[in-house]
């Protein structure tokens, strides 16, 4: 009886570490004040570079990223080195900016969860719970053996059509058709 | 016109045309051919077109450039079929055989666009020249991050291949879209 009850349960991540790249000092003054405050062990960043160096470094479990940073990278292409880095750790868009445009290429670049600030302390953190959780369930279903994978389609601009492994994401290839360079597109 | 040809990495083989003037070679978002190598400096040579040939100088670049294996200390003139190496990629050179006509920075930065390309390629034997339209948009630079960025798994900052809204980059499209918001916010306030 309790085993069923141990089987049934899903699975949960596991999130120890939180990496919070935001180039506002009140804003990470606060985020590490309500996550530390929960139990995480809290990283800060204020731009692109200090948060590819946390990112390998300090291995978070999950980050917390504003879109707008200073520097020259954007939160959106933070998020998109880091998923193509690992797609296994959740990445968070915390943000003022609420346009569904905004959403959308958050999602493009492989944004888990797009929240908007001022979000109070405890919906962030359950937000943050649900998201590690839905992101970790997700790898453990990638991961099983019975998965078979992906196959994604795009097109060369000649108009040859591709169906390539997922696996193959990023990588180049030479349109046979026209000769050119085709990338395989890193996004759905 | 002067032309460089790559010769190695994904994009061996394309031809750039190179526009009348000095255009900068490295890492740096000015630079008219970008790559996105770490051994690449910001501002890691420049060419000039001349009448004598393709004047290359190098920029104190931290790993050097190279011309047919050696490495120029100031400045030399390129010729025809010169080997130019600049960090991971190599470009042979190509100087005008006949009359030049005036170059356009588009067509070195859109050969790899891909969103828009409907019709402008042909192949000359082994080489592919990309004749851009002439309405198009000079982009970012940057585009050429994943272009020249030899056989480099490290994702290239920025540069998608499915480019969306006319957008090159990541980095254009996140712009536009704080621009937006930006405007939304006056909006609001100035609305009351």
């Amino acid at each position: 009886m309790a085993l069923d009850t141990f089987e049934s349960a899903p699975p949960r991540a596991v999130v120890h570490r939180i990496l919070v790249v935001d180039d506002n000092d009140s804003v990470l003054e606060s985020l590490t004040a309500v996550l530390e405050g929960a139990g995480y062990d809290v990283v800060v960043a204020r731009d692109g570079g200090q948060a590819h160096s946390a990112f390998t470094m300090r291995h978070p479990d999950l980050v917390l990223c504003d879109l707008k940073l200073a520097g020259n990278e954007t939160g959106f292409e933070i998020c998109e080195r880091f998923k193509q880095a690992n797609r296994k750790i959740p990445v968070v868009m915390l943000t003022a900016i609420d346009l569904p445009r905004a959403r959308r290429l958050a999602e493009r670049v492989g944004a888990d969860g797009y929240l908007t600030k001022p979000i109070p302390a405890a919906e962030l953190l359950v937000q943050i719970r649900q998201i590690a959780d839905a992101v970790y369930q997700k790898a453990l279903a990638e991961d099983s053996p019975a998965t078979t994978p992906q196959a994604i389609r795009f097109a060369c601009r000649c108009g040859k059509r591709f169906k390539v492994s997922e696996q193959h994401r990023g990588k180049a290839l030479t349109c046979p058709s026209c000769g050119e360079p085709v990338i395989v597109p890193r996004h759905a | 016109m002067h032309f460089l040809v790559i010769l190695t990495g994904k994009h061996k083989g394309h031809r750039i045309e190179l526009p009348e003037r000095e255009i900068w070679i490295g890492r740096d978002e000015n630079c008219l051919v970008r790559m996105t190598s770490s051994e690449v400096s910001r501002r890691h040579c420049s060419l000039t077109p001349t009448g004598r040939g393709l004047l290359l100088r190098d920029l104190n670049s931290q790993n050097g450039t190279f011309v047919n294996a050696l490495r120029v200390d100031d400045e030399i003139m390129l010729q025809t079929g010169d080997r130019l190496s600049v960090g991971p990629v190599s470009f042979e050179v190509q100087c005008p055989q006949e009359a030049p006509s005036p170059g356009d920075e588009d067509s070195v930065l859109n050969w790899l666009s891909e969103g828009d390309s409907s019709g402008g390629n042909r192949h000359t034997g082994d080489t592919t020249v990309v004749r851009v339209p002439e309405q198009l948009q000079a982009p970012s630079a940057s585009k050429l991050n994943s272009a020249l960025s030899e056989e480099d798994p490290a994702p290239s900052s920025g540069t998608i291949p499915t480019y969306r809204g006319g957008f090159q980059t990541i980095g254009e499209e996140a712009a536009d879209i704080f621009r937006e918001w930006e405007e939304l916010l006056v909006r609001r306030r100035s609305g009351g």
